[in-house]
């Protein structure tokens, strides 16, 4: 068998090592797939300032783990509500990574392979509800987390984004229409 | 009461009497004969127990407003206890002119005279009947998902019972084994199932007919199966996720062997396949069975915990009863005992209070005491080579008896204690979600509130484990100590 490249995979995901797991099965057993799973957004960050990732994916309702500042955000949680984000850190570490330098709202070093063609959202929140902070990061894919999902959907979503950033290297395709993508 | 206070106010009753405010405000007064009238009232008031006008109720008893002279009189019985004549958030069910009843909420200040004797009393009634039928509503439907995970359970084990026809390798289904245990276990049929899969590409291999029998890019998939087999330990991370990895495996070797014309490659090796691939599947379905089940006595508990909380301001409180401090913690052990065992986590009680005994609401402290176990059990980690305990053990310290529980395993930050956060409803803390355990944060906010209405308080040390241990380090095991602080009613001794 001739091995192609192994792609790596970080999945930002708490539910990835039990109720999810049989998604994330399908993306181990295939060995073009390097498959990294963080469980909290303190994890997701060592992982993206320590390695590249040819597509990251991203759940919005992330405990903080051990890193005190994700902790006091996710504590105040509340009173963010106003701004939008609520309880959901993946969405602040998406402004924190991909955002504009006012709206980071956690000063990091964010390393240069980093870019809103290589992420994808995976969580339950419907797109229309996040659909005005994905188009301000430039992140064009989606997936509703919802129960009787194929095992294949983490996968598929993962060479969707894969086959774009193949096709389009530059990533300047201006948000194209795909089957995870509801827009 | 001074008069000039009186009289101001009472014009600042009437200012609010025509005001249209969203709470009932009322004075009540005593006749010549000693009898309680209202005296004053707002309109909300009146048409809060089904009156047109103000008129209609000023000079008739409060006594007409309760349901019987029973509940008049614990009224002002929990009154008078208030030495500060202040009496907030008293519930009560009330009727209307019509006989229905109406709950409320009543905050209460006594009015006294000149020479302070009291005259009577001033209140505020709020009608919170839809928010009673509300937590109503919520405690049968929570009662009812309770009901629905008992019939989950009990499938869980019908389905057991039948799947294990052959042997579980991972004990009785109440046990929830360690992703470690897990791993070692799954290393002897993983490996099976790699050197049968490695014996069908050895057989087609030498004879390049044999692969175009395989559809698509099925034949790739087998090889990569066979590869992904030898290397799913270093492929796979997380000990966790490697199980169902070896189910997926195992179900697309299945697939593809299913889909292969007959008489091309030999029966003994599709058969061989076949059969190991099944037992790496039937024993993965088996682990999830355990997870569920483990699971499920979880949220069990979240759920009860909940109910509890939710409904506890409607739920006739039962009388204060003197129980031995021994009782209280054999009991909540008992209660625990199931849940201790899934983890395989030992309970050990030790009471030093010679006999004592509390005065408590047996309920609630009883499940005061099983939040904190429950939590010292959940967040428990195995040491190596010894089997992981929680300690329930109690004290006398002056009038008051401690109730500890410790445990070993995942830390609580310094600053969430000492902010007192971890108290908080709904307060998840930042360790919470160690190896995706489950919390609702109901657990320490419920245990405090019952120990703060018994004259006590909760109390939490978290420390290293180690000697020396860096107590910034959230990595390391820690040892937790929840101690539960009661006034102590009797020393039996």
């Amino acid at each position: 068998m001739t091995m192609t490249k192994m792609y790596k995979i970080l999945w930002i995901e708490d539910d990835a090592l039990f109720d999810l797991n049989s998604l994330a099965a399908a993306v181990h057993t295939s060995l073009k797939y390097k498959l990294v799973i963080a469980r909290n957004v303190t994890e997701a960050v060592d992982h993206i300032l320590r390695s590249e990732y040819d597509v990251v994916i991203v759940d919005m309702r992330l405990p903080p783990g051990t890193d005190d500042r994700w902790a006091t955000l996710f504590l105040n949680a509340r009173a963010e509500v106003e701004k939008n984000f609520g309880n959901k850190l993946g969405l602040q570490l998406l402004y924190t990574l991909l955002g504009p330098e006012q709206d980071r709202v956690i000063k990091l070093p964010v390393p240069s392979w980093v870019n809103p063609n290589r992420f994808a959202v995976f969580t339950v929140e419907e797109y229309t509800t996040l659909e005005r902070h994905l188009t301000k990061l430039g992140v064009q894919f989606h997936v509703k987390k919802k129960a009787g999902l194929s095992r294949r959907t983490l996968r598929d979503l993962i060479d969707q984004v894969i086959d774009q950033n193949t096709s389009n290297p530059n990533g300047t395709n201006g948000g194209s229409s795909n089957g995870s993508s509801p827009h | 009461m001074i008069m000039s206070d009186a009289v101001k106010r009472s014009q600042l009753f009437d200012a609010l009497a025509d005001y249209p405010l969203p709470a009932g405000i009322y004075i009540i007064r005593r006749d010549d004969d000693g009898q309680e009238f209202i005296a004053q009232c707002n309109l909300e008031f009146a048409r809060m127990f089904g009156y047109d006008s103000i008129e209609e109720v000023v000079g008739i008893s409060p006594l007409e407003l309760h349901r019987n002279h029973e509940d008049y009189q614990t009224f002002i019985s929990e009154f008078v206890k208030h030495e500060d004549g202040l009496m907030r958030h008293y519930t009560e069910t009330l009727r209307t002119r019509d006989g229905l009843p109406i709950m409320v909420e009543l905050h209460v200040r006594a009015d006294l005279d000149e020479h302070g004797h009291p005259i009577g009393r001033t209140g505020i009634v709020l009608d919170i009947s839809d928010f009673e039928q509300l937590l109503k509503d919520i405690g049968q439907i929570l009662h009812h998902f309770t009901s629905t995970m008992t019939g989950f359970e009990e499938r869980l084990h019908a389905l057991h019972d039948h799947l294990t026809t052959l042997p579980d390798p991972f004990g009785d289904l109440s046990r929830l084994p360690e992703a470690v245990q897990v791993d070692q276990i799954m290393d002897k049929p993983a490996a099976e199932l790699q050197s049968a899969v490695a014996k069908l590409v050895d057989e087609v291999e030498t004879d390049e007919r044999k692969r175009t029998v395989f559809r698509d890019d099925d034949w790739e998939t087998i090889v990569e199966q066979n590869l992904f087999l030898q290397v799913y330990k270093d492929h796979v991370d997380q000990a966790e996720s490697r199980p169902p990895a070896l189910r997926e495996s195992a179900r697309n070797i299945i697939n593809i062997c299913r889909a292969l014309p007959r008489g091309y490659i030999s029966n003994e090796t599709l058969r061989l396949v076949n059969s190991r691939a099944a037992e790496v599947e039937r024993l993965v379905c088996l682990l999830d069975l355990h997870l569920t089940a483990g699971r499920l006595l979880e949220l069990d508990h979240e759920v009860h915990m909940l109910r509890e909380v939710a409904l506890d301001n409607i739920r006739h409180k039962e009388a204060p009863v003197e129980i031995s401090v021994d009782e209280l913690m054999t009991t909540a052990q008992r209660y625990m005992q199931d849940f201790a065992a899934s983890r395989d986590i030992e309970l050990k009680v030790r009471d030093r209070t010679k006999k004592a005994t509390v005065i408590v609401n047996r309920r609630d402290m009883m499940r005061a005491i099983q939040n904190l176990l429950h939590n010292a059990i959940k967040y428990s980690w195995s040491k190596r080579g010894e089997k992981p305990w929680v300690e329930i053990r109690s004290k006398l310290d002056g009038r008051f008896v401690i109730i500890e529980i410790e445990n070993y395993g995942v830390p609580i930050p310094r600053h969430e204690i000492e902010s007192g956060l971890i108290f908080n409803l709904g307060s998840r803390g930042k360790m919470s979600g160690d190896r995706s355990r489950l919390g609702t944060g109901i657990g320490l906010y419920d245990s405090q509130r019952v120990a703060s209405q018994h004259g006590g308080v909760v109390e939490i040390r978290s420390s290293p484990a180690r000697m020396n241990g860096d107590p910034d380090d959230l990595d390391q095991p820690f040892v937790t100590v929840a101690s539960l602080r009661i006034p102590v009613a009797v020393r039996g001794y």
